[in-house]
C-alpha cells in the first residue's frame, strides 16, 4: 500500500441520549493510503456516518469523541484546536453530503458559495480569479459554469450534487469523505456521478473514503472496503477478495441477500434477527445472535481483528 | 373471476399547479403536472407485476389511482371486470377489502397513536368481519404468521416502540389479514434495512403463494424487481415506454431508456463493471414534457420524427411491448 | 381510553419527571403548584373551617402587617389577607377552569369540523374565528363581562369567548396536516368512513397539540380574571378575588402597606406559572422529541 494518508486507532465515539449512552463508534482501528478509495459500508446505525463525521470533528452534539486518534498526513487531529480544525475543514479534508439541499444556502448564487470557499482558505486570491476557477471546475463537472449565476433550487439533484463535489475538490482537498453520496439520486443520475468520481479520481489522485450501505457502488468505486457492524469494524479487505471471499458471517449474509441484476438465478438468503442496541450491545462478538456459526467463544469474547489473508483482516473466531 | 385482475385504460391523472394569487391573475391558462399521461396495461390474477421508474414517472400515482385514492382526470380502471370508477359508497368499501396498499414508510403509515394490534385488525372491523375477542384472535395469528413475534407482547405496542422491519410487517399483516385479491406494494423495502429486506421480500412472496396474492410492485430498483416481478412496465415521465415479461425486458430491452436504466444500475460485484449508457440531460419537468416521444430529447437514437409524433404502443412477440420509433 | 393506556401515560409521566431532566423538573414543580392550588380551592370550599379567620370580616387591627396572628397581614378593613388568598383560590380556579372548558368544548369541535371538512365550511368558520381573534384579548373579555354583567358564570364565559380562536386555529391547523398524513391514507385504503378516521385517526393524534394550549390557556385566564377583577367588572366585590384585592392594595402602597398588594399578586403569578411550566412538561412528554440515534 502507498503511503498511509489517514489512520484512526482505538476510536471511540459515545452519543449521551436520555436512554443511555449510545456507542456509535466502539474502539475502531483503520487506515487509508493516499489515493486509494475505501469503501465504508454497513447498515444504517452501524456507525459508519459517526466515524466519518469524527474524522472532521463534525460528531453533532450529544455525541463526542472520547477516545482514540486519529492521525491524518502525520497529525493527530484529535489534538488540535477548533481554529486549526476551521483551516482543515474544506481545504485539505473536505466532505461530500448525502443531501446537498441542506449543505446549500438556499439564498445564496452557487457562484458565491464557491468563492466564498475559495477566498476563506486563500485570502491573497481575487475574487474575479476565484470566479474564473469556479467556472473551470463546473466545466470539469459537466456542468455549463453559466449556472453559477443560480440558486441552488433552480439545479436539479445531479447537478447539486456535482457542486457538491465541486466545493469539494476546488482546493485540491488531498481526503474527501463522501457520505452516502448518491442515496437521494435516481439511478441513471446515480450512475452518472459514480462515472464522475471514478474519472475524478484519475485526474485529481483522489483519496476517497465512501461511506454507504450500497454495496453495488462501493463494487464500482472502491479500491478496498471496510465492513462495519454495531459500531465495529468487522472485515476489512481490497475490494475483490471481500466480494468473492467475504469471511465475516455478516459480510457473507449481506452480500448474499442483495439482488444482483447481472445473475440470471439467484436466491437471496436472509439474516435472522437485525442489527442490536448499541446502548447495551450483546456481548462478545456483537454478530453473534445473528450468527450461523455461533460458538460458545463468540458469547463471551471479542474477537479481535486478525490478518487472516494477505491484506483481508477480519474480527471472527471462525478464524 | 377474470384472469385480468386489473385493467387498466388510456388512464390520465393531471394535477394543477398551486399559483399565486398574482400568478394566476397574470397566467394565461393552468399549468398541470401531468404525472400519469394515457398509460394502459393490466395485472393477471396471481403475479407480481412491476411498475418501475425513477422520479416523476408517475408510478405511485397509478398505484394510487388503482386504488382508487384519488381520483383519475381521464380513463378507465377495472378490478376483476367491475368498472372501479362508477362504484361508490358502500359498494366501494366492499372493493377496498380486495384491495390494499402496502407502503413505502411504514413508519408514517401507522397511526402514532394507535396500538400495533389495533392498526392490523381495523380492517376487520370496518368491514363486518370480526370485532372483540375474535378479531384480536385473528390479528395474533396473522402476526404470527408474518413473524411478529411475540405476537401478544406487540399487540400492546405502539409504533414508534417497534423496529423498521417490525413496523414493515405490521403494514403487511393489515394488508393481508382482509384477505385481499390485490396488493399493491409501493416501494415497500426501500426504507428497510439492507439485511431485513431479503426477509420481507421472502415474506412477501410466501404469502403469495399461502393467500393466492397478485402483486402490483412499484420500485425504482431494478434488481429487487428482477428478483421477484414476473412482467414488468417501465414509465418515464407519465407514460409507461416498455412492458413485457421480465427476462424478455431484461435481456433484450427495446427501449432506449430501458436500455439506459438497465445500464446504469450498480452492480454488487467489482468484476462486473460495467459501461454505464447516460442518456445525456435530465428529467423534463412533468408541467411540460417534450413534444412527440417524451425521451426524445435524451436519446442516443433520436431521429426527426421523435420530436413530432408520440410513438404508439405496440407489440415486438409474446408480449412485450415497447413505445419507440426505432422499432417500428 | 383503556386503562392499559391511561397506566402508560401514567407511567411515563413518571418517567419523564425521572429521566427528561430540566423538564421533568418543571413539571413536577409545575405539577406541585396547580395540585396544591386546586386542593386548596377544593378544600375552601367544602370546608370553610380551613382558613384561620373568616375572609370578609373584619378579624384584627387594618393595615397590620405580616405576623403570627396575620400570616400575610390584614388589608384596610382589618380582614386577614391569608384567608383571603385561600378563598381566593376557589374562584380564581373555578373561572379558569370553567373559561377553558368552555372554550375548548366550543373551539376543538368546531376546529375538528372545519379543518377535516374544508370547503365554503371551511372559510366562513375560519372568517368568524379570525374576526374573534382580531379583538384584543382583554379589551373583548372587558367587553364580554360588561354586556353579561358580574357573576363567576358569566366571568367564564367572557373569557371563554377570548380563547375560542385559539382552540380553533390550533386544532383546525392540526387536523390539516394530519389529513395529509400517510395514515390517514392507509386508513381510507381499509376503507373506514370519514367519521371513523375522524374519530380514531385524526382526533388522537390532535389533542396532544391542544395541550400545549391548555396550560397557556388557563394561565392566561387567571390573569384575565384578576384583570377583570381589578377592574371591577368580575364578581361581587365582597366575595375574596385576588384581582379585586389586587386593585384595591394599589392604593395603600405609598403607604407603605406593600404585603396588601404583594400577595395577591405573588399568587396570581404563582399559578399562572404553575400551569405554565405543567403544560410545557406536559407537551414534553406527549409529543416526545425524537431520542437521538
Amino acid at each position: 500500500m502507498a503511503e498511509i494518508l489517514l489512520r484512526a486507532e482505538d476510536l471511540e465515539v459515545y452519543y449521551a441520549t436520555r436512554a443511555g449512552v449510545v456507542k456509535a463508534v466502539d474502539r475502531v482501528r483503520f487506515e487509508m493510503g493516499r489515493g486509494e478509495t475505501l469503501g465504508l459500508v454497513g447498515e444504517s446505525g452501524c456507525g459508519k456516518s459517526t466515524l466519518g463525521f469524527s474524522i472532521l470533528r463534525l460528531v453533532p452534539p450529544p455525541g463526542k469523541i472520547v477516545g482514540g486518534d486519529i492521525i491524518f498526513a502525520g497529525e493527530n487531529l484529535l489534538e488540535k484546536d477548533e481554529e486549526e480544525m476551521r483551516k482543515i475543514r474544506g481545504s485539505r479534508i473536505s466532505m461530500i453530503f448525502q443531501d446537498p439541499m441542506t449543505c446549500l444556502d438556499p439564498l445564496e448564487r452557487i457562484g458565491d458559495h464557491i468563492v466564498e470557499t475559495i477566498t476563506t482558505h486563500d485570502q491573497g486570491i481575487k475574487r474575479a480569479e476565484a470566479w474564473k476557477r469556479a467556472e473551470e471546475m463546473l466545466d470539469r463537472l459537466g456542468i455549463d459554469p453559466s449556472r453559477l449565476e443560480d440558486y441552488p433550487h433552480q439545479l436539479s439533484g445531479g447537478m447539486r450534487q456535482r457542486v457538491m463535489i465541486a466545493l469539494a475538490l476546488i482546493l485540491n482537498s488531498e481526503l474527501v469523505i463522501a457520505d452516502e453520496p448518491t442515496t437521494s439520486l435516481d439511478v441513471i443520475v446515480e450512475a452518472q456521478i459514480l462515472d464522475l468520481l471514478k474519472q475524478l479520481k484519475e485526474d485529481y489522485e483522489l483519496t476517497l473514503m465512501l461511506i454507504t450501505h450500497n454495496m453495488g457502488i462501493v463494487a464500482e468505486l472502491a479500491d478496498r472496503v471496510a465492513v462495519m457492524y454495531a459500531a465495529k469494524m468487522v472485515e476489512v479487505a481490497e475490494a475483490l477478495p471481500l466480494y468473492e471471499k467475504p469471511m465475516h458471517p455478516y459480510t457473507q449474509g449481506l452480500l448474499r441477500s442483495i439482488p444482483n441484476i447481472s445473475l440470471t438465478e439467484q436466491v437471496l438468503a436472509t439474516m435472522p434477527g437485525s442489527p442490536p442496541d448499541l446502548i447495551r450491545p450483546p456481548s462478545g462478538c456483537r454478530f453473534h445472535p445473528r450468527c450461523p456459526y455461533v460458538k460458545d467463544e463468540c458469547k463471551e469474547i471479542e474477537p479481535p481483528m486478525r490478518e487472516v489473508e494477505r491484506e483481508h483482516l477480519v474480527a471472527c473466531h471462525l478464524y | 373471476m377474470s384472469e385480468k385482475l386489473v385493467e387498466v385504460h388510456d388512464l390520465f391523472k393531471w394535477f394543477p399547479v398551486q399559483k399565486s394569487f398574482l400568478e394566476t391573475l397574470l397566467a394565461r391558462k393552468l399549468d398541470y403536472i401531468r404525472a400519469v399521461d394515457g398509460i394502459d396495461f393490466e395485472v393477471r390474477r396471481g403475479e407480481v407485476f412491476g411498475l418501475a421508474g425513477e422520479s416523476g414517472s408517475g408510478k405511485t400515482t397509478t398505484g394510487r389511482l388503482i386504488l382508487r385514492l384519488i381520483e383519475p382526470t381521464r380513463g378507465g380502471i377495472f378490478f376483476d371486470g367491475r368498472n372501479v370508477l362508477t362504484v361508490n359508497g358502500e359498494e366501494m368499501r366492499r372493493l377496498r377489502q380486495r384491495m390494499q396498499l402496502i407502503f413505502q414508510d411504514p413508519y408514517a403509515s401507522l397511526n402514532p397513536r394507535m396500538k400495533i394490534g389495533t392498526a392490523i385488525g381495523h380492517g376487520l372491523e370496518i368491514h363486518g368481519i370480526a370485532k372483540g375477542q375474535r378479531e384480536r384472535d385473528l390479528v395474533i395469528q396473522m402476526m404470527e404468521r408474518v413473524g411478529l413475534t411475540p405476537a401478544a407482547t406487540l399487540y400492546e405496542k405502539y409504533p414508534h416502540q417497534l423496529s423498521g422491519g417490525q413496523r414493515q410487517r405490521a403494514v403487511i399483516a393489515r394488508a393481508l389479514i382482509l384477505h385481499p385479491d390485490l396488493i399493491v406494494a409501493d416501494e415497500p423495502i426501500a426504507m428497510a434495512d439492507v439485511s431485513v429486506r431479503a426477509l420481507i421480500l421472502h415474506l412477501m412472496m410466501e404469502l403469495k403463494e399461502e393467500f393466492d396474492l397478485t402483486y402490483l410492485f412499484i420500485t425504482h430498483d431494478l434488481a429487487t424487481a428482477k428478483y421477484i416481478c414476473d412482467r414488468i412496465a417501465i414509465m418515464y415521465l407519465g407514460k409507461i415506454v416498455e412492458s413485457g415479461p421480465l427476462r424478455e425486458v431484461y435481456s433484450h430491452p427495446q427501449h432506449p431508456y430501458t436500455e439506459a436504466l438497465l445500464s446504469a444500475v450498480p452492480v454488487p460485484n467489482p468484476r462486473a463493471r460495467r459501461e454505464h449508457i447516460i442518456p445525456k440531460g435530465e428529467i423534463p419537468s412533468p408541467i411540460n414534457p417534450p413534444s412527440g416521444c417524451r425521451f426524445h430529447p435524451r436519446c442516443p437514437y433520436a431521429m426527426e420524427i421523435c420530436s413530432k409524433d408520440e410513438p404508439r404502443f405496440a407489440g415486438t412477440k409474446d408480449g412485450h411491448l415497447v413505445a419507440c420509433h426505432l422499432r417500428r | 381510553m383503556e386503562r392499559a393506556e391511561k397506566v402508560g401515560i401514567f407511567g411515563r409521566f413518571l418517567a419523564a419527571t425521572k429521566w427528561y431532566g430540566a423538564e421533568g423538573y418543571m413539571t413536577m414543580v409545575g405539577g406541585l403548584i396547580v395540585f396544591a392550588i386546586i386542593t386548596i380551592s377544593l378544600l375552601s370550599a367544602f370546608y370553610p373551617g380551613m382558613a384561620p379567620y373568616n375572609p370578609e370580616k373584619s378579624v384584627g387591627t387594618p393595615f397590620s402587617s405580616p405576623s403570627a396572628q396575620h400570616l400575610m397581614g390584614t388589608d384596610n378593613l382589618g380582614r386577614d389577607i391569608f384567608s383571603r388568598i385561600i378563598y381566593g383560590a376557589k374562584v380564581v380556579m373555578t373561572v379558569a377552569l370553567l373559561s377553558f372548558a368552555f372554550s375548548a368544548a366550543v373551539g376543538i369541535p368546531v376546529g375538528l369540523l372545519s379543518g377535516f371538512l374544508g370547503g365554503k365550511i371551511d372559510r366562513v368558520l375560519s372568517l368568524i374565528m379570525d374576526s374573534i381573534y382580531a379583538f384584543p384579548g382583554l379589551i373583548l373579555a372587558i367587553a364580554m363581562a360588561a354586556m353579561l354583567g358580574p357573576g363567576v358564570i358569566n366571568m367564564s364565559v367572557a373569557i371563554a369567548v377570548v380563547y375560542i380562536p385559539t382552540y380553533f386555529r390550533m386544532v383546525r391547523g392540526q387536523v390539516l396536516s394530519v389529513k395529509e398524513e400517510l395514515y390517514v391514507e392507509a386508513a381510507r385504503s381499509l376503507g373506514a368512513k370519514a367519521t371513523t378516521i375522524l374519530r380514531l385517526y385524526v382526533f388522537p393524534n390532535v389533542i396532544p397539540s391542544v395541550v400545549v394550549i391548555f396550560s397557556v390557556n388557563i394561565a392566561d385566564a387567571i390573569l384575565t380574571e384578576a384583570g377583570l377583577s381589578f377592574l371591577g367588572l368580575g364578581i361581587d366585590p365582597s366575595l375574596p378575588d385576588w384581582g379585586y384585592d389586587l386593585s384595591r392594595g394599589k392604593a395603600y402602597l405609598p403607604g407603605g402597606y406593600w404585603w396588601i398588594i404583594t400577595f395577591p399578586g405573588m399568587m396570581i403569578a404563582l399559578v399562572a406559572l404553575g400551569f405554565s411550566m405543567l403544560g410545557e412538561g406536559l407537551n414534553e412528554i406527549l409529543n416526545p422529541r425524537l431520542v437521538e440515534r
